[in-house]
């Protein structure tokens, strides 16, 4: 069954071309790593699946529905949340309310039930921040549960930002470069973490640049070159190409 | 004494439109300088409705109501638009409701005003002096503090912080950011407009210059110095910054210095809270 489907991707900035006709299709319940070498349109492939950048050409279908259109919520409920290469965490709010406000419910978050109901809406809070506190605990971090966002640390920021793609309930994930900047023990719980998302039926998209991460991730890598799909296959062909690791690594064109 | 409840009974009006502003400006970001229009709105929206014989209670709602839907259809256009443009926008509104109020003589008297707004009835009881009207002005605020602070401590709440802090985060996961922003547009519109319909039914007059951009700036100033996202805050900033005229009255200086030295003083506390305390007396870094 057909599960995530680019297909003809195209777009341009100004006379840049950041996709050039990108096609590709991912499995469920895989981990898909999105490589390549910087200015790849890695980022921008996130941009245009999530709605953050509108296609010149091309479709999105998502499960077999037509997503190319559609709203960046609609594309949340159609079950695709991502995560920023640079967090983009609430750092002034809680490490709760940074999930809470994340939650798939859209219940409460109306001012008239929080002004005229506000005993109902009180229950309301309590059930999100219930919810919430499981994600919480998913990720480690539930010791830091009342703490603001900036208080953590690099690593802690980076498993929150997967607390609050869990908390939107999509079946898949899109991650920017989950492990970049991470120490050795931190970056050991973030691929646990992968792992464990996977083993939990979520699918798994994610920007990475690191071969030796990847190669303990992916079960699918897909390389991209100059906004388009240069290769995609099981992680070890990828890795061990030599002829793409010469354009990963500089010196091939 | 009548003295002091008159000033309360205003300091609490105020303490309205300073609720008003924070929830807009404080806590989603909305940078709006057309505060004093939309207070104006409901203060003009009752004295028509009030001459045209609708009680009290009637006429503050409804004021509340025309309020919000002016303040929603004057933000509307530009809430699309990424912070600072708004504050240009909304300066366009002040200007362009200033006007009105000076110009659409039929319906509020022009530069001259509206005088004889009908004394506050309710149930027969008639609320004449400023010792009287407190009671009035102070169950409006309670009752809007009150529903601030509901707002505030709810989910809604917690998404207008997320949304003042990375719109673009809120819209990736999930939230509607839009829909936020008109649900806030109408809530604060509503609060200034039942500012603005107490102000009318307590001075029992209103002109244009009670509501021209000078005191937007005023309640601005007002949140800045007695803290943003508080609801102490949008107290204090009213109760301290109209204390000082009054406080200059008791002065034994001459008249036509009264004004500069209020400015002067506003200044100094200004320029003393941005160096010393930026988040305002009571205000949240939050």
């Amino acid at each position: 069954m057909t599960f995530l489907d680019v297909a003809g991707v195209n777009k341009k900035f100004g006379g840049i071309a950041a996709l050039t006709d990108c096609t590709f299709s991912i499995r469920s319940k895989e981990i898909s790593c999105i490589v390549g070498p910087n200015g790849a349109g890695k980022t921008s492939v996130f941009n245009v699946i999530t709605g953050f950048i509108a296609p010149d050409t091309g479709t999105i279908r998502f499960k077999g529905q037509d997503l190319t259109k559609a709203s960046r919520h609609e594309r949340i409920e159609a079950g695709i949340a991502r995560t920023f290469q640079n967090l983009r965490l609430f750092e002034e709010l809680s490490v709760m309310d940074n999930v809470m406000t994340c939650l798939a419910s859209e219940a409460g978050n109306n001012p008239l039930t929080a002004i005229f109901r506000p005993i109902h809406t009180e229950a309301i809070l309590r059930a999100k921040r219930e919810k919430a506190r499981e994600f919480i605990e998913t990720v480690g971090l539930s010791h830091k549960a009342d703490d603001l966002a900036k208080n953590l640390s690099y690593g802690q920021k980076k498993l929150l930002c997967v607390a609050r793609v869990l908390a939107t309930d999509a079946e898949l994930l899109l991650l920017d470069e989950p492990t970049s900047g991470l120490a050795a023990a931190a970056l050991d719980t973030m691929v646990e973490m992968i792992h464990k998302l996977k083993a939990s039926g979520k699918s798994l998209l994610i920007v990475e640049h690191n071969t030796q991460i990847v190669r303990r991730i992916a079960d699918e890598v897909l390389f991209f070159h100059r906004g388009t799909l240069l290769a995609q296959g099981k992680t070890e062909d990828i890795v061990s190409d030599k002829e793409l690791g010469s354009i990963y690594f500089g010196g091939g064109h | 004494m009548n003295f002091l409840f008159s000033f309360i009974v205003l300091a609490e009006i105020f303490a309205i439109v300073a609720i008003s502003t924070n929830l807009l400006m404080g806590v989603v970001g909305i940078f709006s300088v057309a505060q004093a229009a939309i207070m104006g709105c409901g203060a003009y929206a009752y004295a028509v409705l009030a001459a045209a014989g609708a009680p009290f209670f009637p006429a503050v709602c409804g004021a509340m109501m025309i309020a919000a839907s002016l303040n929603l259809l004057t933000a509307l256009p530009s809430l699309r638009l990424a912070g600072d443009y708004f504050v240009i926008t909304s300066f366009g509104t002040q200007l362009v409701a200033t006007a009105v109020f000076i110009n659409w003589v039929a319906v509020t008297g022009g530069a001259a005003g509206l005088p004889g707004i009908p004394v506050a009835e309710i149930f027969g009881v008639r609320f004449v002096t400023a010792g009287e009207f407190l009671w009035i002005s102070t169950v409006a605020l309670a009752l809007m503090a009150f529903s601030f602070w509901c707002l505030l401590r709810s989910p809604y709440g917690k998404l207008l912080h997320a949304i003042r802090l990375d719109e673009i985060a809120v819209s990736a996961s999930g939230r509607k950011v839009l829909r936020a922003k008109v649900g806030v547009s109408l809530v604060s519109g509503a609060y200034a407009g039942c500012a603005g319909a107490l102000y009318a039914v307590y001075i029992s007059f209103i002109d244009p210059i009670s509501f021209d951009i000078h005191v937007s700036v005023l309640v601005i100033t007002m949140v800045v110095i007695g803290g943003a996202r508080t609801l102490a805050g949008s107290i204090i900033g009213p109760f301290l910054l109209l204390a000082i005229p009054q406080l200059l009255t008791l002065l034994e200086i001459s008249s036509s210095l009264v004004g500069p030295v209020r400015q002067l003083i506003f200044g100094v506390i200004l320029i003393a809270c941005v160096l010393w305390r930026p988040q305002g007396i009571a205000g949240r870094s939050l």
